[in-house]
């Protein structure tokens, strides 16, 4: 039985717990002067989290649930650093099943529907054959459509898909061909620019929002999407000009041969669908009727598990992982708050004699850098916090940035998922994605800094 | 990367008719929305029923283009996780297979099929 779970793979795990632990310890046993009780063991609290979220010896929402279980023994337990009394702690529990995270589910729910009944494939299908032949109408064709369905459903299976569509059409070229490499590299690049648009688009925007709503700040779907769809359509663009300048194809025209549909939409299919535009217009009129966007998500859960659209294997495969990545970084931001632990470190930086604009750049600047080498998640959850605690920037505007920076990922193959499908291709060398995904990563830096800044 | 497993943990076995104890069969896969495909056996010389399984996960010899099927369905959040699994996948699919093919060739396990698996759990549960 002992010598089961005490494998290499767990030794190392414990090994890295232990340091991580001990690192969280020590910073909050030795942190200067000036903060509280509570903010040191915070701080100590953070430091696991961070170094957990970074070295990932286990799955990231194996972190959250750390998180939660040291927040409540070493803070909020009756007569703990924070004063609470009773169950006063369930406030670092609350954020696990908060609007924002039923929102996701919601999400989560049309995705698996539209990805259950081959209509995300049919998609795309259908604004590919209206492309043309062009090499880089074809480009941007599928980096619009990637980017259009990575809106609404993950960024992951979103590129899974669309390289599975892709790769077919690419046969005609050489391997090495340059047009080839910008395909393969337009896809998960606009799988990432596209999670920007919407709420639900990636979980970095979900810990936006539902720390700016722990702050009572709140910010609505359309809200969001005035922000975020402009800069996807700008930066879908720039990425397009940026491959199409350093992979320009070799040929005037492709033969983008996709066959016309051969079955027409089953009954269940067309529900599907207008249920997903009925959510939609909810979604984005929810100022009009006053129904919040997390219960509207309620609507398709209800219908879809309800009349056996999905069951219960889908019910089970809804992300709750991804769920939980979120209720954690949404719980370390309110020990942060709660504890004055953000203030503080808001107080070490010398904001003062830096403009505003600077300030978000910094912030933009690290989430990019972060988000390189570890999960766009566990930068949200790491610098959102800290932002939304600079007096004199607008919480909204900081977690709004850091969110949309949070999706800059193109440089390496493990800065996101998308990234890590399209070089699991084999067809592209990390130079090529490092090249193009520096500038491309650069320019959005500037482009979402500028934009929130100037506009909101 | 080599395939070590604890010992007595593994073992293989080729699947013969029950009626003329052929070893060639005919693999038949049976697809119904919203259920588990299920592959009906087919034994290849005398045409009789071999065996059902339920399939949960398929790997063709296009391992890409399989591992995009895949992902199609999973949640991934780390970068670094996805990685792994797709460096993975490919050599793990082919060293397997051959490793298989050793192992049914020196080592074959001659129970049935159902008394493995039924040994399988009884183990899980103590
Ligand atoms: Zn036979």
């Amino acid at each position: 039985m002992a010598m089961e779970i005490l494998t290499g793979k767990n030794i190392r795990t414990l090994i890295i717990l232990s340091v991580s632990l001990a690192a969280g310890f020590a910073i909050s046993r030795f942190a200067p002067e000036g903060l509280s009780g509570a903010g040191r063991v915070t701080l100590g609290i953070f430091t696991v989290a961070a170094l957990l979220w970074t070295l990932e010896p286990f799955p990231l929402h194996v972190t959250s649930f750390i998180i939660v279980a040291l927040e409540v023994v070493f803070l909020g337990r009756a007569g703990g650093p924070l004063g609470f009394s009773g169950n006063q702690y369930g406030i670092f529990l609350e954020p696990f099943f908060n609007p924002v995270v039923v929102l996701f589910l919601g999400g989560f729910t049309m995705a698996n529907a539209v990805k259950r009944y081959g209509l995300d494939e049919r998609i795309s299908r259908m604004i590919l054959r209206r492309v043309g032949s062009r090499p880089n109408t074809v480009l941007l064709g599928m980096m619009a459509t990637t980017a259009f369905l990575s809106m609404w459903m993950s960024n992951t299976a979103t590129t899974a898909l669309m390289l599975a569509v892709a790769l077919p059409l690419m046969r005609p070229f050489a391997p090495g061909e340059p047009f080839r490499k910008a395909i393969i590299l337009g896809i998960p690049f606009a799988a990432n620019i596209g999670g920007m648009g919407t709420p639900i688009g990636t979980p970095p925007n979900a810990i936006a929002m539902g720390i700016l709503d722990s702050m009572g700040i709140s910010i609505s779907f359309t809200g969001w999407m005035i922000r975020g769809l402009p800069l996807v359509i700008a930066l879908l663009f720039v990425s397009w000009f940026v491959l199409c300048r350093i992979f320009p194809a070799e040929t005037d025209s492709i033969d983008v041969n996709i066959p016309d549909e051969e079955e027409s939409l089953g009954v269940k299919s067309q529900f599907i669908l207008y249920a997903f535009a009925a959510v939609i217009i909810l979604w984005l009129t929810s100022s009009y009727h006053g129904i919040p966007s997390s219960i509207v998500a309620l609507l398709p859960i209800i219908l879809f598990f309800g009349l056996r659209i999905l069951d219960d294997e889908d019910f089970k495969d809804l992300g709750w992982n991804i769920l939980i990545i979120i209720g954690g970084g949404m719980s370390l931001g309110i020990a942060m708050k709660e504890s004055g632990l953000s203030t503080w470190i808001v107080g070490l930086i010398p904001f003062e004699g830096i403009g505003l604009l600077s300030v978000l750049f910094i912030f933009a600047f690290s989430a990019a850098a972060l988000t390189t080498f570890i999960s766009n998640s566990a930068t949200a959850n790491l610098l959102i916090p800290i932002a939304v605690g600079i007096g004199t920037v607008q919480p909204m505007t900081s977690a709004v940035v850091i969110a949309l920076a949070a999706s800059a990922a193109m440089i390496l193959p493990v800065s996101t998922p998308p990234n890590a499908i399209a070089y699991g291709s084999g067809q592209i060398d990390v130079k090529d994605m490092a090249k193009s995904g520096a500038i491309i990563t650069i320019i959005s830096i500037v482009a979402v800094t500028l934009f929130i800044f100037l506009l909101f | 990367m080599t395939i070590k497993k604890e010992e007595g943990r593994e073992s293989a076995r080729i699947e013969h008719c029950p009626s003329c104890n052929s070893v060639l069969t005919k693999n038949n896969i049976y697809f119904c929305r919203g259920e588990t495909p299920r592959v009906y056996v087919e034994c290849a010389e005398c045409g009789i029923f071999v065996a059902r399984y339920a399939l949960i996960s398929y790997t063709s010899d296009k391992s890409y283009e399989s591992l995009l099927r895949k992902m199609r369905f999973t949640r991934a959040n780390s970068g670094k996780r996805t990685m792994k699994m797709i460096e993975g996948f490919e050599t793990s699919v082919k060293k397997e297979f051959e490793h298989v093919l050793e192992l049914v060739k020196t080592d074959e396990d001659k129970r049935h099929v159902e008394d493995i698996i039924a040994e399988d759990y009884s183990n899980e549960e103590d």
